[in-house]
């Protein structure tokens, strides 16, 4: 009867270790690389400027903005848009085991976001809400080179 | 008080242009949810589908002539 007992709270206890290690640290979710934590930002960054051509396009449809000013925005989010679309395909190639592509790829990376950045600073049309909206961009840009910065140069960096 | 209004209206434009950026925040913050869990392939995939429709947009309100 002992035994069984004895058997019992071990048992118990490895369980109960078992939940909150799963708690603390669930088991099958990985934490995001540094790369990965860039890519995540990046799609955020991407979100933000498909929502900003969105918002573009409302402005002129409420009459708040003309059409030369519409097409004016669109040119300039269009322009940033593909930067930003050769920033998510550089990001993508860098190999996070591979210290040579680390560090080549954070030096394209950054670079290409500032170009986005010069590129939506153009934004000044004389509509606050469009102004405003650009630079919440260029902060999610602005937090995606940080990242970049900090991503390590070493090996099993993780995937 | 003279100084009451003054406060109050910049409060007031303070919160209109709060309100102004919230659909950008809105479209960058609230995929988190589609982002958790995505190998980076998935990701990759799932923000070139937005630039590229961020792209159509853009190419189409340039080339309208009203």
């Amino acid at each position: 009867m002992k035994k069984v007992t004895r058997r019992r709270g071990i048992l118990v206890t490895i369980c109960l270790s078992l939940a909150l290690l799963n708690t603390a640290c669930p088991l099958g979710v990985k934490t995001p690389s540094d790369v990965q934590k860039v890519e995540n930002k990046l799609n955020q960054v991407a979100n933000g400027l498909n929502a900003l051509a969105k918002t573009n396009r409302e402005l002129y449809k409420k009459n708040v903005t003309n059409l030369e000013n519409r097409k004016l925005v669109a040119s300039i989010i269009n322009k940033a848009n593909s930067g930003l679309d050769k920033v998510v395909d550089r990001v993508y190639q860098i190999d996070p085991n591979n210290p040579a592509s680390i560090i080549s790829g954070k030096f394209d990376v950054v670079k290409f976001l500032n170009e986005v950045n010069a590129e939506l600073a153009k934004l000044n049309v004389g509509n606050e809400q469009l102004r405003l909206s650009a630079q919440a961009i260029i902060a999610l840009i602005n937090e995606a080179i940080d990242l970049t910065n900090r991503v390590k140069e070493v090996r099993n960096a993780g995937n | 008080m003279p100084g009451t209004n003054a406060t109050l209206e910049a409060l007031i434009k303070a919160l209109e242009l709060v309100n102004a950026v919230k659909p950008i925040l809105d479209g960058a913050l609230n995929n988190e949810a589609a982002r958790m869990g995505l190998s980076r392939d998935e990701l990759h995939a799932l923000t070139k589908k937005i630039t590229g429709e961020t792209d159509a947009i853009t190419k189409e309100d340039i080339s309208d002539q009203d």
